[in-house]
């Protein structure tokens, strides 16, 4: 406050040391610059709020914070407040089931819910029938039941169902009778489901393109992202469309592998903001896994005969700088003898690995005894695997 | 048989310097600090009971609690007894502690040696549960500067001659207590052969380096928390003559105390609250830094977020609230305190801070912090007189005026000691560290 005392104090000054009027009289200047931008800020804030802009920002705000505390809620055993989900609420209560989902591009879905406790090495736990397995094989996936899933279309479209509320299927099934829970759009594909329950501990999204481009998004943007239901393909290039989006915190390391077995381990950190090429693929190649690897799980590598290579902390070269040709998993030999990857996953001894069959049987595997054999039995091929 | 150096234990800054008996080398203690030679006398203890000091320590107070979480615990304090008519039991005492507190910022450790109340009782505080007296901490302190000397000189250093003021106190009994307890803080920091030397003649001993012929000198050595004035004849290392000590413990401290009561207050709501003598007792206590952090209490935080709520003075109480929970305590008396600095070289500045609900801008004037400080200038007019009368000595018969210390530069101290002994006897000496090196010079004697 400008008092007359003060102006007073200041002029004494001025009369005792001439020198000193310009210092005050730019500090003063400094001040109202400051204060002019300021007060400038503060109308068009008042602006916003007169106009209700604000009411609406804050609302969709708050529409996004009670999701992800229904999202929370339901990871950590709490009831949904939707009371009127009586089926759901049921469902929820048993939250020590896992739910294996099998999926294709044309949206089709398939749930087998499991309890792992139930079963035991190699047992087949589906079966699938009038499955057939053209250059892109189905994707597998295995969550909690109370897990909230993102559906990602090539499109960069997005959608978000609940696990539970997904339909199940009786162990022995025909594909082509497969429900297709949230249909693609004319010229849209299915091309991922994502866990996102844990979305608010989470720094950001990190998305990736089947040609080896990443990208990552700050959580700050989910309102918009969900609100929009977009979240963009993550892909810049012709015939490349979307492949993964995962949750990620920026003390994370990320791993990307390739269906020729390519490997590339880099930090989140340094990850871009813009898409880039993460990994040179060969324009025979594509991704076939993309995952967040915890300091304490190893990395799994399955082959399609049934080959399991690991690759520990160690074994892992941290890569900083981008558009590089990844770390060859195997050898140029097996390479060009046809051996592809099937699937890759983070994993600890105690998790269980799923097989898909190329003949439709759906295995269950210990990762302990799938990495003391070196191998998952396999009678033909395998045509996915992920671990849970 | 180790090194001996000087080390002179400042109230706001510190320093160690080695003489062989011609030069004298002043030890870069803090390589973190623009002058190395300069090391502040701060202590910042970490939850696990590590202590930093100088430069670091404040950057790891900077790193640690600026914006920190705080979750606060009930803990219990003890017990009280009651005793009424017809009622006795006890009552047990919670206090609310800040469980995610990462570490405790100690500064003005010397004040503590000379004055009374809260940690300055010459009985000690506590941290994170552990009870440390006065001269543990400043054993911490002297521990640190001896092995960073150490690690300098590359040899042991085994004793050290420590400067104190003229008068910790004017009880004699409580200015013996502080030289017993600095003097066993440093055997406890592991010097083995200790010894004191008063700060004014440790400058005067620096000063007379530079004398070609004996001189009669007054040492006006104004520092953070005393000014210690000596009158004494230098020039002839063997008839050396004090002919008089003198001293107030008033110095830089004060005027930024000064600065805040007079000119700052206002922006924490002073002169606005009325009726919630919670709140004013609260802004009454902003002056005292060392007692701020324990402000950040839950039962404080409803206080002010109800005044604020009720719309009782908000923006000012949100500054406060935010000085108070965001840990904003020191980089606002560093403020002041650079503020103070500059008004030694230009005539007006601006006392600037801005951070989370925290927009503090005052500009200030040499003119408005002399009239601030215009009751401190008259008290240490006295003493600079009386002194001088106790040396039975007459203005004209002082050869030179040697200033040192962070105060003597302020200019209206300058101009007093210039208009009673003559602007051309009023000599400068190393503001910051000619008392660290006459002390040097006098271990390198003992």
């Amino acid at each position: 406050m400008f008092t007359s005392e003060k102006i007073e104090e200041w002029l004494q000054e001025v009369e005792k040391r001439p020198g000193s009027a310009s210092v005050i009289i730019q500090f003063i200047a400094n001040r109202l610059n400051d204060l002019s931008e300021w007060n400038e800020q503060l109308r068009a804030e008042n602006m916003s709020l007169r106009t209700k802009e604000r009411v609406d920002e804050y609302e969709r705000q708050i529409a996004h914070l009670q999701y992800q505390l229904d999202l929370i809620k339901r990871q950590f055993g709490g009831k949904l407040p939707r009371a009127e989900k009586h089926e759901t609420e049921e469902i929820l209560e048993d939250i020590q089931y896992f739910s294996v989902l099998i999926y294709t591009g044309d949206g089709r879905l398939a749930r087998i819910e499991i309890d792992p406790t139930d079963f035991e090495e190699g047992d087949t736990i589906g079966e699938l029938r009038g499955l057939s397995f053209p250059e892109e094989s189905p994707r597998l996936l295995a969550v909690p039941t109370n897990e909230e899933l993102l559906f990602l279309f090539s499109s960069g479209r997005i959608a978000t169902t609940a696990v539970a509320e997904l339909p199940k299927i009786t162990a022995s099934f025909n594909w082509e009778t497969a429900p297709i829970p949230n249909p693609p759009l004319a010229g849209d594909s299915l091309v991922c489901l994502a866990p996102i329950s844990s979305l608010a501990m989470n720094d950001y999204f990190v998305q990736t393109s089947q040609r080896g481009f990443l990208k990552k998004i700050r959580m700050a943007l989910a309102p918009s992202i969900m609100e929009n239901q977009y979240m963009g393909t993550g892909s810049k290039i012709d015939y490349d469309y979307p492949f993964a989006v995962t949750l990620c915190n920026k003390d994370e390391n990320f791993v990307l592998v390739s269906k020729e077995g390519y490997l590339r381990f880099t930090p989140v950190e340094v990850s871009p903001y813009t898409i880039v090429e993460a990994m040179r693929l060969k324009p025979t190649d594509r991704m076939i896994s993309a995952f967040k690897i915890p300091p304490e799980k190893t990395l799994l590598v399955v082959t399609q005969i049934g080959k399991a290579i690991q690759r520990t902390g160690e074994g892992l070269e941290l890569v900083t700088d981008l558009g590089r040709v990844g770390v060859a998993l195997f050898s140029k030999s097996r390479r060009d003898a046809g051996v592809r990857v099937v699937g890759a996953a983070a994993v600890a001894e105690s998790d269980w690995g799923l097989a898909l069959h190329t003949n439709g049987q759906i295995s269950l595997h210990s990762i302990s005894q799938i990495l003391a054999n070196g191998t998952i039995p396999v009678e033909g091929e395998l045509s996915a695997f992920t671990a849970f | 048989m180790g090194l001996k150096v000087g080390l002179d234990f400042g109230t706001s800054n510190s320093g160690v310097a080695i003489s062989d008996g011609a030069d004298v080398r002043l030890l870069p203690i803090d390589p973190g600090n623009p002058i190395p030679e300069v090391v502040k006398t701060i202590l910042y203890i970490t939850r696990d009971h590590r202590s930093h000091i100088g430069q670091e320590a404040i950057e790891l107070y900077y790193q640690h609690n600026v914006n920190r979480v705080r979750r606060y615990e009930k803990r219990l304090a003890g017990a009280v007894r009651v005793i009424a008519s017809e009622v006795d039991y006890w009552h047990d005492v919670f206090v609310d502690v800040d469980v995610l507190k990462p570490g405790r910022l100690l500064q003005y450790l010397k004040t503590a040696l000379r004055k009374s109340g809260g940690l300055s009782d010459m009985s000690g505080t506590l941290i994170f549960e552990r009870y440390f007296s006065v001269g543990e901490l400043i054993q911490f302190y002297l521990g640190h500067l001896k092995r960073r000397s150490e690690e300098i000189l590359g040899e042991s250093v085994t004793g050290v001659t420590l400067g104190r003021p003229v008068k910790f106190s004017e009880d004699p009994e409580l200015d013996r207590k502080a030289e017993d307890i600095l003097r066993q803080a440093a055997i406890d920091a592991g010097f083995k052969e200790v010894d004191f030397e008063l700060e004014p003649i440790a400058a005067a001993l620096f000063y007379e380096k530079s004398l070609a012929k004996p001189q009669t000198v007054l040492i006006f050595d104004f520092g953070g928390g005393t000014l210690d004035i000596t009158v004494m004849r230098l020039g002839d290392p063997g008839n050396r003559k004090v002919y008089a000590n003198g001293g107030i413990d008033i110095a830089g401290a004060d005027f930024d105390r000064a600065i805040i009561e007079k000119r700052l207050l206002h922006h924490f709501g002073e002169g606005m609250i009325q009726h919630m003598p919670e709140i004013s007792d609260l802004i009454e206590t902003i002056p005292d830094w060392m007692a701020l952090p324990d402000l950040s209490t839950p039962v404080i935080n409803n206080t002010l977020e109800k005044a604020i709520q009720r719309g009782v003075a908000p923006v000012r109480l949100k500054t406060l609230q935010s000085l108070i929970f965001n840990d904003l305590a020191f980089p606002f008396y560093n403020q002041v305190e650079s503020a103070k600095m500059i008004l030694s070289e230009q005539g007006a500045t601006v006392i600037e801070l801005r951070g989370k609900d925290f927009d503090l801008w005052e500009p200030y004037t040499r003119t408005q912090f002399e009239t601030d400080i215009q009751e401190h200038y008259d008290q240490i007019e006295n003493v600079l007189l009386e002194t001088l009368k106790a040396s039975s000595l007459e203005p004209d018969q002082i050869d030179a005026v040697v200033k040192t210390g962070g105060s003597s530069s302020i200019p209206m101290f300058s101009e007093m000691l210039g208009q009673i002994f003559g602007a051309e006897n009023v000599k400068e000496s190393n503001a910051f560290s000619s008392v660290t090196a006459g002390l040097a010079i006098r271990a390198s004697e003992n």
